[in-house]
Parts: structure tokens; sequence; C-alpha cells
């Protein structure tokens, strides 16, 4: 069992990795980028997936689908620390013929499972993904059956293609597909609350049939819990509310959604990176 | 008259004998047997809208039920997940009215196949107004454009079932995203039946007067026309324009360049389709005279074809008029 404060530290040189991105680059995401770099830092290093660096399209990899596109500087960053390609290549970040495109681009990188940016999107596609992965391997055990993880985000909701894919899903019983919703309350716009009124979310994803498990987006002992008990569901897709922070980790950019999509001035990546002890 | 000599023009290597007068059959008709045909390789699967019974994919269904997988009136999603199974290494057919998808899922189809290179293979059925009752909301007049004007995908328009059949087995055999267009009406079943070959503008009949290009419904009336412009002694060369994209321009260029005028004709917007297509393309000739005939930036009405047709010109009749002025 890693340590959940290893987890943390890596967490937090995913954000500073996302803020000189983004800095440099002049454009790109921050508020999402931070809020789920705990789920991102656990996802990868945490000990709870299959994959493989040095071998990043093996068959029996899980696959990790991030559909909220607009979330890939620290996908990105994670892909770089956990080895899939070198990490001074995150200095390519948007930049024209670069592998890092400003929106993920299917197999453009190593471990960039697909297109993604429009909303919605990469949620049929990881529901696509995981009916493949049973008509492959549906006779092997639950536990040995490549998993689909696919990363979404509370204003990605919005969208009715996602619900569309809720619906097959849970009809065709994808128990390999566990979606990872990172919910920090922002859109561009405004607080998502203000934007559209949902009423109540969990009662919403039950009432499609998923299966709805909490987690605390920032602890990644809570995360780990959480897939954990997602990978034994039986019979339908899980989705893990993560409870995040937009920006969490630095002072002034948190729950703020003007933080969305703004690039940091050089003196503000210096006060955030001294605020994240980097 | 002349006419035992004429028969010379009419390419006997394509077309059946009697093409004339051949059985009818619809062209969303070869989607069931081209998909039954090509479902022997268990890495085939056909996704569907709800609209099995009409599109045929549900011939599919009956012959591989296992691989047969009915998406509900969900076309977004239909369009994402035949790109996550095509990443897995399926080979995924969507099947839908072309107002729906690519209508509906453009963008679906656009971002996560296009520009992913997924092979996947979209079937657009009920093209044009010749869907008849149903009316606008389900005539797609629009489709071809919306599929040429994508990078990487293939775009065919089978003339008849036969054909129809032999273009899903073509899409099958190539790598990347494909578009067929198919259509409701039961009309002529006039080609031989062989191999389609992707990239090829069939030449069904030789002519030295004019060229006419045509696509889907409109390739068998365009015979028809030939037929008696050759009455009148007028030599036309029909085009079977089957492949809309990548257009066989060598072939186009040619024809052109020996007749130096091309009316093309098809159920679609005149604007956008195939005959945008030939007209881009012949416009490097710069002295080629051209005509499109489609629909003319309108939308169709609920009625039955052959009506409908006729109320926005793209019957024989009116098709005749129009090239009358034209020659």
């Amino acid at each position: 069992m890693v340590p959940a404060q290893k987890l943390k530290t890596i967490a937090n040189s995913l954000r500073g990795d996302v803020l000189k991105m983004v800095n440099s680059a002049g454009a790109g995401h921050v508020a999402g980028p931070l809020s789920s770099a705990d789920l991102f830092a656990t996802l990868y290093f945490g000990e709870v997936i299959e994959h493989f660096p040095k071998d990043p399209w093996s068959e029996e990899r899980d696959r990790i689908v991030l559909s909220c596109g607009h979330y890939c500087p620290v996908l990105y960053a994670i892909l770089a620390r956990a080895e899939y390609f070198p990490i001074e290549e995150l200095q390519q970040f948007m930049k024209a013929g670069s592998r890092l495109p400003g929106h993920p681009e299917y197999r453009s990188a190593p471990g960039v499972e697909v297109s993604a940016g429009p909303l919605g999107q990469g949620v049929s596609v990881a529901a696509g993904m995981s009916l493949a992965a049973k008509l492959k391997y549906g006779q092997r055990p639950q536990t040995k059956t490549p998993r689909v993880y696919c990363i979404i985000s509370d204003g990605e909701l919005q969208e009715g293609q996602v619900w569309e894919a809720f619906n097959f899903a849970v009809r065709r019983q994808l128990d390999n597909l566990i979606f990872l919703l990172d919910r920090n309350r922002i859109q561009i716009e405004n607080y998502i609350s203000q934007v559209a009124t949902y009423g109540e979310l969990s009662g919403r994803l039950e009432a499609f049939g998923l299966h709805v498990l909490m987690a605390d987006g920032h602890e990644p002992t809570s995360i780990i819990k959480a897939i954990e008990l997602a990978k034994k569901v039986k019979g339908s897709p899980a989705v893990i509310i993560l409870e995040t922070v937009a920006g969490k980790g630095v002072s002034f950019m948190e729950g703020k959604p003007e933080w969305h999509d703004k690039a940091p001035t050089g003196d503000e990546l210096v006060q955030a990176l001294k605020e994240l002890e980097l | 008259m002349l006419r035992h000599l004429e028969e010379k023009m009419y390419n006997d290597k394509y077309l059946k004998p009697d093409w004339r007068t051949a059985e009818k059959r619809a062209i969303r008709d070869g989607v069931g047997i081209g998909l039954v045909k090509i479902g022997k390789d268990e890495r085939v699967v056909v996704l569907d809208g709800d609209l099995a019974g009409s599109t045929r994919a549900g011939k599919f269904e009956e012959k591989y039920p296992d691989r047969f997988f009915q998406v509900g009136v969900a076309e977004q999603n239909l369009a994402g997940l035949a790109s996550g199974m095509a990443s897995e290494g399926f080979i995924p057919f969507v099947s839908s009215y072309a107002t729906f998808s690519p209508g509906r899922n453009w963008e679906q189809i656009r971002i996560s196949i296009a520009l992913s290179k997924q092979n996947v293979k979209i079937i657009g059925s009920h093209g044009g107004v010749a869907t008849g009752v149903n009316g606008p909301s389900h005539q797609a007049l629009e489709d071809i454009a919306l599929m040429r004007v994508l990078p990487n995908i293939t775009v065919l328009v089978p003339a008849d079932a036969t054909q129809c059949a032999r273009a899903i087995e073509a899409a099958y055999h190539l790598q990347g995203p494909v578009y067929i267009r198919t259509a409701r009406p039961e009309i002529p079943d006039f080609t031989r039946d062989s191999d389609f070959e992707i990239g090829k503008a069939y030449v069904y009949r030789e002519g030295k007067d004019i060229t006419i290009g045509a696509a889907g419904i409109h390739v068998w009336e365009a015979l028809k026309l030939a037929d008696e412009f050759a009455n009148k002694g007028i030599d036309a060369e029909v085009i079977n324009i089957s492949t809309v994209k990548p257009l066989d321009e060598a072939s186009i260029l040619d024809s052109v360049t020996k007749t130096g005028k091309i009316v093309t004709m098809e159920d679609h917007q005149a604007v956008g389709g195939i005959g945008s297509a030939i007209a881009e393309l012949v416009s490097r000739l710069g002295k080629v005279k051209v005509m499109r005939i489609g629909v003319e930036d309108r939308f169709g009405v609920s009625g039955n074809w052959d009506e409908v047709y006729s109320l926005l010109g793209l019957d024989r009749e009116s098709i005749r008029t129009k090239i009358a002025t034209f020659l």
C-alpha cells in the first residue's frame, strides 16, 4: 500500500507541472487539472490499476479515458512522471506539431486513449471500449477483465450524450467501466449551481442505474478505497463522485470559476509554486 | 434506327444487358446483404439507432445477434461507441437515417471518428427526398456535403442494391472511416455484380457531346436520359460517381476534356454534394461548362417520392428540360 503522503507529494508536483506548462504556453486549463491532481497521482502511482508505461497499448492494460479533455495538462504531466514519455516533453504542450496538443488526440502520445475536448464524447467511447473488452475477454472472471476508467467533470454532465452513454452502459451491464467524476463545482462561466440547477447529483446517477460511490477527491486513501469498492461492483458500471476544490493547492485559485482556463502570469506562477512548496 | 450500333456505347462490363428492364430493389436492401456477407469476420459489429428494420441492418442481427447492438434513439452515443470499439480492434458499422447520422452526431463523427481516424463505417440510410412521405425531417439533403468536408472520411454512394452490397464489402476491406449513403425506394437493380472499386468513377456509357455525372438513384435515370438523347443524335457519356471522396479525378477530367461540358445530378442539395465536388475539380481546367442539378436550396416535402421528385425538379422530365437549355 503506497503511503498517502507520497501520492499527495506526487499530486503537488503535478500541480507545479500544470502551472508551468500553462504559463509557458500562455493558455490552457487550470482549475480542473489542479482539482484532479490527487486522483491522477493515485491512479498512476497508487497501485490500483494495471498499466505499462513501457508497453502503453498492452491488451492487458486498464484503459484510462480522459473525457473532460481540457484537463489534459494533468494527464500529460502524470504520463510523463510515470515515464510514458520524457518529462522534458511537457515543454512541447500546445506547440504546433508536438505530441501534446491543447486537447488530447487519440494516441498522439503514449497513454492518450481518446480524442477529447468536446464534452461528453469520451463517455461514449469509454462505453464502447468496455463493451469491446467484454466481448473479447468476457469469459474471464471480472477481476481479470481489463477495465475502463473514464474521468468526467461535473460540468460535462450538462451534455446529453453523457446520459445516452450511461443508459447504454447500464443496460449492457458494463461492470468493467468505472466513472471518476471530478466534482469541483465550477465551469467556465460560473459555479455549476448558478448555471444549471440539477437537483441532487448522486440521486440522478443512481436513478440511471449507476452504482454510486463517494470519495474525498483530495485524500488518496479515500480514492483508493472507493476504487477498490467500484471494482467489486457486479452488473452495472460504477461512478465515484470525487468531491474536489477547483484550483486546489493554490490559495488564490481555489474555488474560483475564473481559473477554469486562465494562464498564470509569471508572478502568479512564482507565488503558486511557493505555496505548493516546489 | 442506329440503336444496335449505339448499344456498343453502353459498358456491358458494368451494366446488365437488360439494364433498362431490370427488376427493382431498394439500394438499402444491399446493406443487409453486404453486412451478412462480411459478418463472418468476428471483428465486424453492427450498431443501430432503433431503425434496424428499415435500414436493413436488422439482417445482420438475424444472423449474428451477439455482434449486433441496438443502441436505441441515441445517435451521438452511437458514433462514440463505434469509435471505442474500433480502437479495440473491431470493425463497427453504424446505421441510422442519414438525417440523424451524420446529421445529429456530426460533431461526434468529426472528433471521435474522423480526427481519431477510427475504422468506423457509417451507413446513412434514406438519403434524399426519395425518402418520401416521412417528410423533410427524414430526407437527408446535406449528408454528402457533411461527410466529404471532413478529412479522413471516404464517401460512397452506390447506385443500386447490388452495388450497395459491394460497397459495404469494400468499406470493410478499407482501413479508415467510410460513409455510405443508401436510399429507401425500389429502383432498377441494373449493375452487374462485381467488386466495388473505391475511388473509381464508372463510365457506364461512352459519349462525346456531354458528360453526365450522377450518383445514387439518378445513375439509372441518367442512362435513360442518355437513351433519349441518343435518339436525338446527342451522344452522352454517363459516369457513376459512386465514390464522391476521393473523387476519380483522372477519369472525370478525361471525360470533360473530351466533352467540354458536364451536368451532375443527385438527390441532395445542388450545393455541397457531388455537383460541387465535380465543379471544384473541373474548375482546374477553366473552360468546362458545369450544370449542377439537385435540390435548389429548399427542403423537401412529405409525399410519394415520385411526386416529390416532380415538385423539386429531380424527375427525368424536369432534368431533360434543364439539360436542353444546357446543350
